[in-house]
């Protein structure tokens, strides 16, 4: 059963009652909430996302709900909880769904530690995964979304699980989160494609999600090898530009970016050189997708 | 999103290295690995990453530092900084004479800094 499978009452009952155990990738995840936006998030971004059956074990309980305070009518607020615990300040309640997104990103990240976690995008096209690693404000979930839409799979726009046993990288698709500016160029780069409303003013500025492409979440068990590092870097008017990269910054680029490199230890160490090693490596500057995308496919046919 | 583990990650580049401060090279000073068997390294186009299990920091060294540590690691004993100049003329294309001498001196103070290498007692 999927979630669209589930009439929106019945969504919302759940929801609001007893919660939804909604598997993204490798993991379920229990999620409760009775506000209105994420049910309604829920029901368009995860439409495709298998239900668990009840009895099934859950990674993570999450609750997004308003505090019972005065706050939940004054300067309204939305409180993330795993667990039953809350690790975050609450926000605006108009930010309930970003905040659910950005929550289940800190479970993972902080959690998950079978895998080496890296702070990427990454994206799949015959069998080989495309990691975009880089700091905030470089382009990669533009490029993501962009790459997405014209034949790349989507793995991620946040987080890449790599198994240490196989070193392949498994996949977690969710809601692809555009930011500011972004969200304009992808509405008009992907006109197919479902989108969030706007959420303003928020610390990231404006935040709007794009729902993963069907065809991407039913492929959520086929994992994908190490293909390519490239590191993105957003300029603009910049000519798309695509340089190798010595494998050695590579290394340190997916080290610097690692949630739990230095839980991993030597193995970490290890399994990182191994994903540097099976990878053709580059720098890459854009400012148009469309001279962009071209760049990328590419790469395929080297 | 959470915070990331607090982890050190260096570079040791040449450029550093090739720096302006003066140093007077002497064959006296002898140095060695620090617990090389600690050591986990990959090279890559002349670059080196090492990890070292001590600390779990992980170290990106240029060419010159790099061939620096392996030649210690290789020796397995002790060397002063002639030794290594002699053993790396071929790995220090960009450095000759005293500036090879100055490079090397250079190499093994960021490599002590690093905690890589230490000076023989």
């Amino acid at each position: 059963m999927i979630v669209a499978d589930l009439p929106m009452e019945e969504l919302a009952r759940r929801l609001t009652g007893p919660g939804l155990p909604v598997r993204t990738g490798p993991l379920l995840t229990r999620i409760q909430s009775p506000l209105p936006a994420v049910v309604q998030g829920i029901g368009l971004h995860y439409s495709h996302h298998a239900i668990a059956d009840e009895v099934d074990f859950c990674d993570f309980h999450v609750r997004v709900a308003a505090p019972r305070s005065l706050r939940r009518w004054f300067a309204p607020q939305v409180h993330f909880h795993v667990d039953g615990n809350p690790p975050f300040l609450p926000l605006p309640l108009e930010q309930a769904f970003p905040m659910l997104e950005w929550g289940l990103n800190w479970c993972v990240s902080s959690h998950c530690h079978q895998y080496l976690i890296i702070h990427t995008a990454i994206v799949e096209h015959s069998g080989r995964a495309l990691l975009l690693p880089a700091p905030p404000g470089a382009g990669k979930s533009t490029l993501c979304a962009g790459l997405i839409s014209r034949g790349w799979r989507l793995l991620s726009d946040e987080l890449a699980l790599i198994d240490p046993g196989t070193g392949n990288l498994v996949p977690l698709p969710r809601p692809v989160s555009l930011k500011n500016r972004s969200i304009d160029v992808i509405r008009d780069f992907a006109q197919d494609a479902a989108f969030s409303a706007i959420v303003r003013d928020t610390t990231k500025g404006s935040v709007a999600h794009m729902r993963p492409p069907a065809k991407h979440v039913v492929r959520s068990k086929e994992e994908a090898r190490p293909g390519w590092i490239v590191i993105p870097r957003y300029r603009p008017e910049a000519r798309a530009s695509l340089t190798p990269l010595p494998k050695a910054r590579a290394f340190m680029q997916l080290a610097d970016n690692a949630f739990n490199y230095a839980l991993h230890g030597r193995a970490g160490f290890d399994l990182l050189a191994r994903i540097v090693d099976a990878c053709s490596c580059y720098e890459f500057t854009y400012s148009s997708l469309d001279e962009a995308i071209p760049v990328f496919h590419g790469l395929v046919h080297l | 999103m959470g915070s990331r583990p607090d982890r050190r990650v260096s570079a040791v580049d040449d450029a550093a290295v090739a720096g302006t401060a003066s140093f007077i090279v002497s064959s006296a000073p002898r140095w060695r690995a620090a617990s090389p068997n600690d050591l986990s390294w990959r090279c890559w186009d002349d670059e080196l990453v090492v990890f070292d299990q001590r600390t779990g920091d992980t170290h990106h060294l240029g060419t010159l530092s790099g061939s620096v540590l392996l030649a210690l690691i290789e020796a397995g004993s002790p060397l002063a900084a002639a030794s290594l100049m002699h053993d790396l003329l071929d790995a220090a294309e960009e450095h000759q004479g005293p500036d090879l001498a100055l490079a090397i001196d250079n190499a093994l103070r960021c490599l002590e800094g690093a905690g890589l290498v230490i000076p023989d007692a």
